[in-house]
């Protein structure tokens, strides 16, 4: 069985569960890592201001679209 | 660097705006890069990763006056302020929302609590439908 990479920066994201006002399904572009289990996203997938698609995730709520 | 630790105010330039940076590695993985940005860019400003360094000047210089239309506190995250720039590149010009962290480092001394050091990070973002006040 394959191993899973793990989300590393600038990878392509969707979101697994509601962060904050986004839904699941939104997906978006990772900017930074935080601490080895956070990350800062950009929402790309939403119509969404400037600064409302900038939010800070944990890992386990991300999943790799590419 | 300076020490300034002047709040992000709406209205008010970007505190510290001469220290924003963007690594080199997000305008070639994502500011310009095909996963990222790189088609609104080249339909905007007809630019691409060749380019990287006069867009970064241009951007530099357009957000040292221009006001903040937003801020969000995301705590110990750091607060992601909204900036809108007008940006011209070449013959092109456009309005660019912009976004950036302002990201806090605290001071580690016992009962000290104010931010010692302050940095900017660009999350550069622009915005896809605001139409080019010129063109060629």
């Amino acid at each position: 069985m394959p191993a899973l990479r793990e989300i590393t920066t600038y990878d392509l994201v969707e979101l697994t569960e509601p962060v904050e006002s986004i839904p699941a399904g939104a997906r978006g572009g990772v900017l930074e890592l935080r601490n080895g289990d956070r990350a800062m996203v950009e929402i790309t997938s939403l119509p969404l201001d400037a600064v409302d698609r900038i939010i800070f995730v944990p890992l386990v709520k991300l999943r790799r679209t590419q | 660097m300076s020490n300034d630790v002047t709040i992000p105010t709406i209205g008010e330039p970007l505190p510290r705006a001469a220290d924003a940076y963007a690594e080199s590695e997000k305008w070639r993985s994502w500011i310009l890069a095909e996963r990222g940005h790189e088609a609104e860019w080249a339909k905007v400003f007809h630019v691409d990763l060749m380019d990287t360094e006069r867009i970064w000047a241009a951007i530099t210089e357009a957000i040292l006056n221009a006001p903040l239309h937003k801020i969000v506190d995301r705590g110990q995250d750091g607060v992601v302020c909204g900036v809108d720039i007008e940006l011209a590149i070449a013959s092109r010009s456009a309005q660019v929302r912009t976004s950036w962290l302002r990201a806090c480092r605290c001071s580690t001394t016992p009962g000290d609590r104010l931010p010692k050091a302050l940095e900017y990070r660009g999350c550069l973002r622009y915005a896809r439908s605001l139409p080019t006040t010129s063109s060629n």
